[in-house]
């Protein structure tokens, strides 16, 4: 049983300092991730998701006073799971190092872990062409759009084959036809290399568009409000006038207004 | 390619202004006739750098020589020492208070007292430009190396990255830019603490050249050293920045 979840939280709850005061971040948190699953977290903006995000990955927490409850990575705590490489993280800002073209980029975790030369131009040709950026191979990240830089951020995550995906809000940056664009991109990704996606977003449209489960927040401290499974079948349409589709986002869109008040 | 061509531009540009102004430096003193002694024609300035060329050049590489050393090694110990610092937070503040202690005092100031300890030759002329230049260098390199994006350092610890990784792979190629900048501008920092610590007294140099010639009422001469001193610094700083240029191919600025 316990093997089949990639992320496990029980009774997670964050104290942070503000101003010297503790304050409760997050209260009473309990989820669970299947393996190869895609969820996604929404809240109302300030309700502690980047900081479940962070908990979640493993970093290094600032301010933080006390945080009780288990969180469960692949059956470790997030440090261990981070130290052996099961997560990958994608940031609401691609991050990239400028000086760098996209191969290598890419190729940076595997460097940095050591990966032998051939295996990995072999890796980061295999992820290039997965997100379809092998023209633009030998371009700096200043010479790509937002929505091409996030791709290669993607391909970066992927590159030393990590078990969980965490993106923190990764096209919130992004104008509506490039989200929408790199929304089928990341499904593409998810069902060809088959990880587990925790994805946060504060877009009702692409939480229920992207994921199989939609986590909903309640506001500071926040707790899990709603968890609500979108039986949608992939790929799946927003254009078409789907009654299903539109029930869901309304559904989401009544808890969040209920956390949110 | 544009940006060559720009660049070639920009260049033509700049030697063309200044012919027009010396054209305008000397019709302006034959209209008025103004006395020659009193503001000397470009001419004449230029005749004397071409006529005794090889005396003024001989003092200016002298110069030179201060110049040069003191900014490679002004710039280079304010690295090191910063890379050597860097992760040694308590330390760094502290050496960081002491420097700004030593900076507010001018440097050329101290040079009389150097002049006492390592007479007035070469080597305290390099110590006075190195000193100079050591600060600037030292402090941009610091905050440059201590302040790297935190989004990067936390990917870097989801790769389970060693300081020493970070270092080679972050911290120091996202701080060339800032530092390449700082070692360019200290080209003319060097310039002129060298040729002012000359003028506090030395063996030689143009500084010394022009204290002596202005003493005997030479002014062509003076001014011939003083473009001299020109040329040779503008060489020395598009030197550096073409070599910025050929090392940060990823900023446009």
């Amino acid at each position: 049983m316990e093997n089949t979840k990639a992320i496990v939280v029980k009774n997670l709850e964050a104290t942070f300092t503000d101003n010297g005061e503790c304050l409760k971040v997050l209260e009473d948190i309990n989820f669970e991730l299947s393996k190869g699953s895609f969820t996604s977290i929404i809240g109302p903006s300030g309700c502690g998701k980047s900081t479940l995000f962070r908990l979640l990955s493993g970093l290094p927490m600032r301010d933080a006073c006390e945080v009780d409850g288990n969180i469960r990575v692949m059956g470790r705590s997030p440090e261990v799971a981070s130290r052996e490489r099961e997560i990958g993280l994608i940031l609401q800002r691609p991050t990239l190092l400028e000086w760098r073209d996209v191969h290598h980029n890419i190729s940076l975790p595997l460097e940095i872990m050591g990966y032998p030369k051939e295996k990995q131009d072999k890796k980061v040709k295999k992820f290039l062409k997965l997100l379809d950026l092998e023209k633009y191979a030998k371009y700096r990240p200043s010479e790509l759009s937002g929505g091409m830089q996030q791709k290669v951020s993607i391909g970066r995550a992927l590159a030393y084959d990590p078990d969980i995906l965490l993106m923190d809000e990764p096209f919130g940056a992004l104008d509506e036809i490039n989200r929408k664009k790199m929304n089928d991109e990341i499904i593409r990704v998810w069902q060809e290399t088959k990880k587990t996606i925790l994805f946060i977003t504060h877009s009702i449209d692409e939480a229920v568009y992207l994921s199989q489960r939609v986590i909903v927040l309640s506001k500071k401290p926040s707790t899990i409000h709603k968890i609500v499974k979108i039986k949608l079948p992939y790929p799946r349409n927003r254009e078409q006038n789907s009654s299903e589709y539109f029930k869901y986002i309304k559904e989401v869109r009544q808890y969040l207004n209920d956390a949110t008040c | 390619m544009m940006q060559l061509v720009k660049k070639k531009n920009s260049v033509i540009y700049m030697l063309l202004s200044f012919l027009i102004f010396l054209f305008l430096w000397e019709l302006s003193l034959t209209i008025f006739d103004v006395s020659k002694t009193v503001i000397i024609r470009p001419t004449v300035i230029i005749q004397t750098l071409v006529s005794e060329y090889d005396i003024i050049l001989e003092e200016m590489l002298y110069t030179a020589k201060e110049v040069l050393l003191g900014w490679g090694i002004g710039n280079a110990v304010g690295i090191l020492t910063a890379i050597s610092v860097y992760r040694n937070e308590e330390f760094s503040k502290k050496l960081l208070n002491l420097f700004v202690l030593v900076n507010a005092v001018p440097l050329i100031a101290l040079s009389a007292i150097l002049g006492g300890i390592l007479g007035t030759g070469l080597e305290q002329k390099v110590l006075i430009v190195s000193l100079v230049v050591f600060f600037p260098t030292f402090l941009t390199a610091l905050s440059q190396l201590k302040n790297t994006s935190r989004d990067s350092l936390d990917l870097f610890l989801t790769y389970a990255a060693k300081e020493r990784a970070i270092f080679k792979y972050l911290r120091f190629p996202s701080s060339i830019p800032a530092i390449l900048n700082c070692i360019k501008v200290s080209v003319i920092t060097a310039m002129f603490t060298a040729i002012t610590a000359e003028f506090f007294g030395g063996h030689g140099g143009i500084g010394i050249f022009i204290l002596s010639k202005k003493g005997l009422y030479n002014l062509p001469m003076v001014w011939a050293s003083i473009f001299c001193i020109a040329i040779f610094g503008t060489i020395f700083y598009f030197s550096v920045e073409l070599l910025q240029r050929k090392l940060v191919t990823w900023q446009k600025s």
